[in-house]
């Protein structure tokens, strides 16, 4: 089946005051229709990068570079980014991390989602209207035809984020790009919009490129991932492998933080160190200074992602 | 004929307007109804306020209105005094006053004989208001996309020229500037009327001049609420939705970057009224600004009292409108 995403090769790098900081270096990323892939790291991984870039939603201050950029079998790296522009909420969507900051506080919930139906339908006046609220039912708003109406600072977190989720759909997206919706809610909302996800997926056929940084919500709605660290993806698997055959080091460290079973422990394990400083990475693996499983080569030279994880000792550590 | 127009279209369209933001702002869950009550009833105690205070400080000042430098005998003088009421009580003097207020028939002026307060400002009001919406047009016209290609061009060369004018633009005086314009527009070419207001054509030039250093404050503010606008994580969710530059910066980043002159509004518009006394002595132009200083110059005390009183209801309605507009354009506003 050929690829709905394919990334080959991005490179972006933003200008920063001491030097270019390169916060994406060579990421390969494949979503094939109606599969969830899940994009993992820590902040700053550079993953909320490569999705902003594949929509062309960074500021144009960024340099981004690619070998292919492509979504079906258009080709998003031609004509300037107009092609891109006339995809973003049509064929792909994009739903952001804080509902409670990207909805405009001017405009009624209604009006903005009817914006995106305008654009992206032929509908007009009142069957436009009616699609809107036909898309917040869908997404789980009570009372759509009055939540239209409120303004955004009269929703809870929730309840926007629904609308932000109803706005992506408008344009009946085959990808649909999540970079973190669930972080900025209470817990008991966020499984109820990780179920939305799931359930609008499974319902429409969208596939879904799911940036997290929780591997519970990973174990839960991905059938792929790729963890992403220091601007490279480092390993890439199905989701039952990664979690029965971890390879990479620093995806063992990750799953080994995640609370649990922990029984009397009344400390939780963590990666020791911090991620590097994006403008001085040290020599070889990025990962080498927090690495428990460091050899000689490490520090020489920078594993390559051939096969399933960017590591030097993957197939003896395991 | 021109300002009946004028006058025609604000008693219309003032209304229509505050209907359709009272009807916005409504439905967002503002109350405006109490707002306006409210608001009237500050307006009748400012308006007492100011009253008594102007009252009693035309009186306390030294002279009155027949010292003019001629010698008036007394009897002359006690006639006069008695046929405008002057030789009553004080107490006395001010309710007569005080019963004028609500439809400003504050009886004759005292200075310009055979004209009432309601006639002169009757005859000069029009004027006035015409000179200073067309001011009020000038500066939202050079103010807003001066601003707002400043912001989008931030950084640029034309951002640092823009933003230099608009400083400059603020720092010169209204009446420097009609004499730096009227050389090349009036006098060198002849293209403009020097004075009076005959025609739109006369009115260009004392417009702009009135205008343009509030338009430079508003492009400042365009350009700084613009930059934060466009910063904001909702102007991405406009462009992840596929809106054109333009379209976002239209339908989603002026409406939130013209907030900050909303609120600027009220201190603009009392500044163009009060300019316009100086721009009106200027060209010539027969409005009420003239009267302000005169009447309180000649010590005419139902004119200067008429005069104080227009402007203290101008500027306080003037303000409850931007107010009114402020909570339409943004729903979290309360109002107060």
């Amino acid at each position: 089946m050929t690829a709905l995403l394919t990334i080959e090769d991005l490179h972006v790098r933003f200008a920063a005051p001491d030097g270019a900081v390169h916060a994406v270096r060579g990421v390969d990323l494949e979503v094939r229709p109606s599969e969830t892939v899940a994009l993992v790291g820590e902040s700053g991984s550079g993953k909320s990068a490569t999705a902003l870039a594949f929509m062309g939603l960074l500021p144009r201050s960024a340099e981004v570079t690619a070998n292919a950029l492509r979504l079906g079998d258009e080709d998003l790296l031609r004509d300037g980014g107009r092609r891109t522009r006339r995809l973003r909420g049509g064929r792909m969507a994009m739903v952001f991390q804080d509902p409670l900051t990207s909805l405009n506080p001017h405009l009624t919930v209604g009006d903005q989602i009817l914006e995106a139906v305008k654009l992206h339908t032929d509908l007009s006046g009142g069957a436009a209207r009616a699609r809107v609220v036909a898309l917040l039912d869908e997404v789980g708003v009570p009372q759509p035809a009055r939540r239209a109406l409120a303004w955004p600072h009269q929703l809870s977190g929730g309840l926007r984020q629904r609308a932000l989720i109803a706005m992506a759909l408008a344009g009946d997206p085959a990808l649909l790009i999540a970079d973190e919706p669930t972080t900025a809610l209470d817990v008991t909302v966020q499984a109820q919009i990780l179920d939305l996800f799931q359930r609008l997926c499974a319902d429409r056929g969208t596939a879904l490129l799911l940036i997290t940084h929780d591997l519970g919500v990973v174990a839960a709605a991905a059938h792929h991932v790729a963890v992403m660290y220091a601007g490279r993806v480092v390993e890439r698997a199905g989701v039952s492998e990664l979690f029965s055959d971890t390879r990479h080091p620093y995806t063992r460290g990750l799953l080994a933080s995640i609370p649990g079973d922990l029984g009397s422990r009344d400390r939780l394990p963590q990666i020791a160190g911090a991620p590097p400083d994006p403008l001085d990475l040290p020599s070889g693996c990025p990962f080498r200074p927090r690495c428990p499983e460091e050899v000689d080569r490490c520090a020489e030279e920078e594993p390559p992602l051939d096969g399933p994880a960017a590591c030097w000792v993957k197939g003896e550590a395991s | 004929m021109i300002e009946g127009v004028v006058v025609l279209s604000i008693l219309v369209g003032a209304p229509i307007a505050m209907l359709f933001f009272a009807r916005r702002v409504a439905r967002g869950g503002g109350r405006v109804a109490p707002f306006l009550l409210r608001r009237t009833g500050w307006l009748m105690v400012t308006a007492l306020v100011v009253f008594t205070v102007s009252f009693l400080l035309m009186r306390a000042v030294p002279g009155g209105p027949f010292d003019d430098g001629r010698k008036l005998l007394p009897q002359v003088r006690h006639n006069l005094e008695a046929r405008f009421g002057l030789d009553r009580p004080m107490f006395e003097q001010w309710l007569v006053a005080l019963r004028g207020l609500p439809t400003f028939d504050f009886g004759p002026s005292m200075t310009l004989r055979d004209f009432t307060v309601q006639e002169v400002i009757g005859q000069g009001l029009p004027a006035s208001v015409l000179l200073g919406l067309t001011a009020f047009a000038w500066m939202l016209l050079i103010g807003v996309p001066i601003g707002v290609v400043a912001a989008l061009k931030r950084g640029h060369p034309l951002d640092s020229m823009l933003s230099a004018g608009a400083s400059l633009g603020m720092a010169i005086p209204n009446f420097v500037l009609a004499g730096a314009l009227m050389w090349p527009l009036v006098i060198a070419t002849g293209w403009l009327p020097a004075a009076g207001l005959d025609g739109p054509r006369a009115l260009l030039l004392p417009s702009f001049c009135l205008g343009a250093p509030f338009g430079a404050q508003v492009a400042r503010l365009v350009r700084t609420g613009m930059l934060e606008v466009l910063g904001q994580d909702w102007i991405r969710t406009a462009r992840a939705k596929g809106l054109s530059e333009t379209r976002v910066v239209t339908q989603h980043a002026l409406r939130g970057a013209l907030l900050p002159v909303v609120t600027f509004l009220g201190p603009a518009l009392a500044g163009i009224l009060t300019g316009s006394l100086v721009i009106e002595q200027v060209f010539a132009i027969p409005g009420v600004g003239t009267h302000f200083v005169q009447s309180a110059i000649n010590r005419d005390y139902t004119l200067a009292l008429g005069m104080v009183m227009l402007y203290t209801v101008m500027v306080y309605v003037l303000n409850a409108v931007a107010d009114l507009l402020l909570a339409a354009l943004d729903p979290r506003v309360e109002l107060t």
